[in-house]
């Protein structure tokens, strides 16, 4: 069954979102970063979920725990359709700051349905998780070629067998998000995963996280499109005034636009056999390749050591 | 003027290359490291140098000096035709001076090596400034890899080549048309690319597979500033292998092996921009070892004053 676009999304579930408005409002204004993840996108990855409709929404990278929140309202609104939230971070900001800001808005089920681990997603058992999903979206914002060797490795061959969607946070289409000013900002050059601040543009995508190039890579190797949330806004609402002026009088000028700044693909649409990297290992974080060289550079190996682990 | 592609200059300089087939093959031969440079490209990089007709090349990154043998010929023939070129060659090694000069000493006369300035330093610390003052026409040959030294070349050497008639060819980089002929797509036993230079994990992104981080930013930057970041081999498909006729009297002057439209490097200009440049603010240079050994003295001094004060 073809997937359907975040537009179409968007437009079929639009008065569920136009009735959740306050609410959405209060669930944002509760995390209090929106920054983070725009109103739009809130609409839109919640549209997304809506129409998809999973049995499991994995979760790699929380932080406060905006798309936290926003997949554990879609669970809400599937029910009683089973939708579990499966979180995966290395921080405890949900715990110690978030969720405490939720509890007048949300009941005890609503956080029953998920689970929100503080863990390093490079050791979790990806095979259990998934063992009972049939349909399962992964929302991937956890950064670094780490991370993106063991989603490509790991988790994607587990989904392959599944009906699935992957989104993919932090990128920007140029041709539909809106292009930055072409200048380098402060930041210069983008410097490797461990940066997160220069951006790099690689034909039509911009962005900062190391595993947009993995991902490029991966689906330009299995020919799988890798598409932009906003090439289907712009090509279904654009130049469709009566439908853009229902959903900015439904939604608000807030909760609708014609960017996203994130993508989505699934293997499903590959149209030969599927290839992923090797993952080194299967539970256990990858051991860093580069050998002793790496401990020729005082000033990283000391990072090295000092860091915390990724994500 | 428009930059002549890898594949109109190996046309135009077919005879230059017929007639230094048997001297390139000897210095390839001395030099021992095919696999670092074919004798391809070796020829195709002699060809776009020589049409461009620099008075400095400046190659950065020389490992054996496959390439600093190829444009100290190149220097060698310009001037030979009446103009003149000198190259500067940055590298971390020193494998030049102990092992390949001495091999091409047989093959090339004391003005041949004179044409070249082959120092063993690190590229951050060169004054490129100075260095490029009287140049008028620059040829940068980019083969030193990671993000300091991308950092250097697009945010302190392209400003100051953005003036000047120049092209950057870049090494280590295969276009997935023009260059390859398995187009196959499995990783097999490679890792995915996790920006570690130059090592077996290749990646595959916009059309160009390749292992080094330089790669990514001149993607970056060719994008910023709108201008096209050419793969030699789509010049040569267009301006040789669709001329059947070009092909054959090619084949005909140097060989079946050499005249094949793959070439594994990439090339651009700022000359082709079309509007106002940008580029990346310089991260600050990092001290030298010897300010570094002298802050370390200075440091040990103190220390010692201290200690002698308790």
């Amino acid at each position: 069954m073809p997937i359907t676009s975040p537009a179409q999304a968007l437009w079929n579930q639009r008065e569920r979102i136009a009735d959740n408005r306050d609410r959405i409002g209060a669930l944002m204004s509760a995390v209090g970063r929106s920054t983070d993840l725009t109103p739009f996108q809130w609409a839109q990855l919640l549209a997304f979920a809506l129409e998809f409709r999973p049995d499991l929404i994995i979760e790699l990278g929380r932080e406060r725990g905006n798309s936290t929140c926003c997949f554990l309202e879609a669970a809400r609104l599937l029910a009683p359709s089973p939708c579990s939230v499966v979180s995966l971070c290395l921080t405890d900001l949900w715990q110690r700051e978030t969720a405490p800001r939720l509890r007048p808005l949300c009941d005890v089920d609503w956080f029953a349905r998920g689970r929100v681990l503080t863990q390093n997603l490079l050791t979790f058992d990806f095979a259990a998780a998934l063992a009972q999903s049939r349909r399962c979206l992964l929302f991937w914002d956890a950064h670094g070629f780490d991370i993106a060797e063991c989603v490509l490795g790991k988790v994607l061959p587990l989904l392959h067998g599944r009906e699935h969607v992957v989104t993919l946070h932090d990128m920007t289409d140029l041709r539909y998000d809106g292009a930055p000013p072409a200048d380098y900002d402060e930041h210069g050059l983008w410097k490797g995963e461990r940066d997160s601040r220069g951006r790099f543009w690689i034909g039509s995508i911009a962005s900062h996280v190391a595993q947009a190039i993995s991902v490029v890579d991966f689906t330009t190797r299995n020919r799988i499109p890798l598409h932009p949330a906003a090439e289907s806004l712009h090509a279904l609402f654009k130049n469709d005034p009566v439908r853009t002026s229902e959903l900015r009088r439904l939604l608000g000028d807030d909760l609708f636009s014609l960017s996203a700044h994130w993508f989505w693909f699934s293997t499903a649409e590959a149209p030969g056999r599927v290839v992923y990297p090797p993952c080194p290992s299967l539970n256990n974080a990858p051991t860093h390749r580069g050998g002793w060289r790496r401990w020729l550079r005082p000033a990283r190996a000391l990072k090295r050591v000092f860091r915390s682990d990724p994500v | 003027m428009a930059i002549a592609s890898p594949g109109q200059a190996f046309w135009n300089q077919r005879h230059v290359l017929a007639a230094l087939a048997p001297r390139l093959r000897q210095m390839s031969d001395a030099v021992g490291r095919p696999s670092d440079l074919s004798l391809r490209q070796w020829n195709q990089l002699l060809a776009f140098a020589l049409e461009f007709r620099p008075d400095l090349i400046l190659e950065l990154g020389r490992g054996h000096g496959n390439s600093t043998c190829c444009f100290l010929e190149a220097a060698r023939h310009i001037e030979a035709t009446g103009g003149r070129c000198r190259l500067v060659s940055l590298c971390l090694d020193d494998t030049w001076a102990v092992q390949t000069a001495k091999r091409l000493r047989p093959l090339c006369d004391d003005s041949w090596f004179g044409r070249g300035a082959i120092l063993r330093k690190n590229i951050l610390e060169h004054d490129f400034e100075a260095e490029l003052t009287p140049a008028q026409r620059v040829f940068l040959f980019w083969d030193a890899h990671g993000v300091v030294v991308a950092d250097c070349v697009l945010s302190r050497i392209m400003p100051l080549l953005a003036s000047r008639p120049h092209v950057v060819a870049m090494h280590d980089m295969c276009h997935s048309v023009y260059d390859m002929q398995n187009r196959k797509k499995p990783y097999g036993d490679a890792h995915i690319w996790d920006g570690e230079c130059a090592t077996t994990n290749f990646f595959r992104v916009n059309g160009v597979m390749s292992s080094v981080t330089q790669a990514i930013l001149a993607m970056d930057f060719t994008e910023r500033n709108d201008i096209p970041l050419h793969a030699a081999g789509e010049g040569m498909h267009h301006d040789v292998m669709q001329h059947p006729e070009r092909v054959a009297e090619l084949r005909r002057l140097l060989g079946e092996d050499l005249v094949n439209q793959s070439a594994m490097w990439f090339w651009f200009s700022l000359n082709e921009a079309p509007g106002e440049l940008t580029f990346p603010r310089p991260c600050p240079r990092p001290l030298s070892q010897v300010s570094l050994l002298r802050r370390m003295m200075r440091a040990g001094r103190r220390l010692a004053r201290r200690i002698a004060r308790v």
